[in-house]
């Protein structure tokens, strides 16, 4: 196991009490594999990577459980062992990559950056690698690119940047935020194959979040399906597409509109709205939505089961 | 870059022309004669034709402007009636004394200003940020001659680590010993204008994507705010601190006058008093040329903080 997360509760303060935007997660990933965390807009997905790397926007903060990064727990961390983590053993690529990198720094220079304050790379050396590093992600005329500005750049290309930077120490784990959520279709599917390619050549394990099906069945290993801050379904690729255990599952992969149906069934949408996370119901959350809900809902403690380890519910129906 | 500071030198030619017209026609404007201003209403009549003469005021306005003009592009701009002395040297003098004191005072303002920013911005709305504002509020509200004299009391006669008042230009090390406690009062005027605005564009920068991408990276805080942060920020405060020093070099009269400083402050006020219309015309000129330095230089170091602002096309 390179990562194992235990009960990890992250909160934030809400007019009500507080509000758990990761509620008793529990994830494993062995070194080498890709886990998808799927889920829609709020479910969670990022507030629980960002409590990996101890990066929860304020003021939000960990409430409760555990993280074990190769072994070593990663909460209460002070800077100094962060700063050992990050960027050198962990690798993060956020969402957005207009405003991640910074506006008035050349791109060459971000990524130079990582090379001489995470390796003690010399400044000169730190160039050259920073530019061999652009080759690597796949940026033509990298010498002259090397002195551009990021408003000079497409998001796409942006996005490679912020992809050199993140896996410039050669990290051990790579955390992609939505990588290509605010890119185009066409350049989608090349930033995922990039970023798979990088993943096997310096042997990284990856945790790809996502909303989309298409992405996370064609890219990942293992998938972790979320909803309202719950890990709900845990399994490889196959098992949740093939055999979905979960309602809210099951639910999701009949909402995909299909192009090769046999019948004309239209659109199925899940009914009702995703939960508002300051009034979630006891015990399942998504019981006021799921079609098989009956009383005993209320009690379901969210914990995962199943009958083998590899393919696991948070539902017990 | 060249390009963009090209551009920016050419803008200013136009000001710099209304400017000169500007001071020009102060001594048109001003109702009444200029001559008899000057030598008051017991003048003997052919006193106030010499002076006339003296002044170019007997021919006509277009020829007077003209002559003001080129002696204006050479420096030269006649004899000061009330020092008996080239009216550039007169302000030459005085405007090193004003300028080696405002490049003082906007040193200790920045030297105050950046870390109670950084402070607050980083600790917004807990104690420290609390009392840091609550201090500048009150070095901010306290008129600078009250807070001039405390200075002079406290480290001139009581402690006595620097003069009370007075300057020597002796050499470079003596006059900014002597510039020590205005330059004192007027940065710690300063510093809360300053410190305000970088708070509030530092606070904005914070909660910036990249902010947090860095911190991903692994790189310390430090550098983080040192790298990234502190350098986009700057903007706000440069065009504070570029407003505030056009305003200073001729706003630093009472300052000048608590330490006994020989500045253009009090310069100014004494040709005014004494209608010394050569010096005032000079002067005039010279804070408004002053006032598009400063703000060509802010318009420059915008674009050395921020490359977008350098609207030149690549290749």
């Amino acid at each position: 196991m390179i990562l194992a997360i235990h009960n990890l509760c992250t909160a934030f303060p809400g007019p009500n009490g507080l509000i758990l935007a990761a509620n008793q997660v529990n994830l494993q990933l062995r070194s080498g594999v890709t886990l998808g965390l799927l889920g829609e807009s709020g479910s969670g997905k990022s507030i629980t990577c960002r409590s990996i790397v101890g990066l929860v926007p304020k003021p939000g903060e960990i409430l409760n459980g555990e993280i074990e990064f190769e072994g070593r727990s990663l909460r209460r961390l002070d800077s100094q062992g962060w700063r050992k983590v990050r960027g050198s053993k962990i690798g993060m690529i956020f969402q957005d990559p207009m405003s991640a990198l910074n506006p008035t720094h050349k791109i060459g220079n971000q990524i130079a950056e990582v090379l001489t304050t995470k390796l003690g790379i010399p400044r000169r050396k730190a160039v050259t690698e920073a530019i061999a590093l652009l080759t690597k992600v796949g940026i033509a005329s990298p010498s002259r690119h090397f002195h551009s500005y990021p408003h000079e750049l497409s998001g796409g290309m942006r996005q490679r940047v912020l992809i050199a930077c993140a896996i410039a120490a050669k990290p051990r784990l790579l955390i992609a935020d939505e990588p290509t959520t605010a890119l185009d279709v066409t350049v989608q599917a090349q930033i995922l194959r990039l970023l798979i390619d990088l993943k096997v050549e310096i042997d990284m394990a990856m945790i790809l979040i996502s909303h989309d099906f298409g992405v996370v069945a064609q890219y990942c290993d293992e998938v972790a399906v979320m909803y309202a801050g719950c890990v709900v379904e845990y399994g490889s690729v196959v098992d949740i597409f093939e055999n979905p255990l979960h309602p809210y599952t099951k639910a999701l992969l009949r909402s995909i509109p299909k192009l090769t149906g046999h019948e004309d069934r239209g659109l199925l949408p899940i009914k009702g709205q995703p939960p508002d996370l300051g009034q979630l119901p006891t015990g399942c959350p998504f019981a006021p939505r799921c079609d098989r809900a009956g009383s005993a809902c209320s009690n379901v403690d969210m914990s995962l089961s199943g009958a083998n380890d590899a393919h696991l519910s948070a539902c017990p129906f | 870059m060249f390009s963009y500071i090209v551009r920016r030198i050419i803008q200013s030619i136009p000001v710099l022309l209304l400017v000169t017209l500007g001071a020009f026609a102060v001594i048109i404007l001003v109702p009444g004669d200029p001559a008899q201003h000057m030598l008051g209403y017991n003048a003997t009549p052919e006193s106030l034709r010499i002076l006339r003469e003296q002044l170019g005021l007997d021919r006509p306005i277009s020829q007077q402007f003209w002559e003001f003009f080129q002696g204006a592009v050479v420096g030269d701009f006649g004899e000061s009636i009330l020092k008996k002395e080239a009216v550039s040297i007169v302000v030459g003098e005085r405007a090193i004394v004003s300028i080696l004191l405002l490049g003082y005072s906007v040193f200790i303002a920045l030297f105050v200003s950046l870390p109670i920013a950084t402070v607050s911005a980083l600790r917004r709305n807990r104690w420290p940020d609390h009392l840091l504002r609550f201090a500048s509020m009150i070095t901010f509200a306290m008129p600078s001659f009250w807070l001039g004299l405390l200075l002079a009391l406290w480290f001139g006669l009581h402690l006595g680590w620097f003069p009370v008042g007075g300057y020597s230009d002796s050499n470079i090390s003596s006059a900014l010993y002597t510039l020590t406690l205005p330059a004192i009062t007027i940065g710690l005027y300063l510093a809360p204008l300053l410190a305000r605005s970088l708070r509030s564009s530092l606070i904005e920068e914070l909660d910036r994507d990249y902010v947090d991408a860095a911190r991903g990276r692994g790189f310390t805080e430090t550098r983080v705010i040192g790298g990234h942060v502190l350098r986009n920020s700057l903007i706000a405060t440069v065009t504070v601190l570029s407003l505030n020093v056009g305003y200073l070099l001729s706003g630093t009269v009472i300052v000048e006058n608590v330490f006994a400083i020989p500045g253009l402050g009090t310069l100014i006020v004494d040709a005014v008093m004494q209608r010394d219309y050569p010096l005032i015309q000079a002067l005039t000129l010279f804070f408004g040329v002053a006032v598009i330095i400063t703000n060509l230089l802010a318009d420059l170091s915008y674009a050395v903080l921020d490359p977008r602002i350098r609207l030149e096309r690549k290749r």
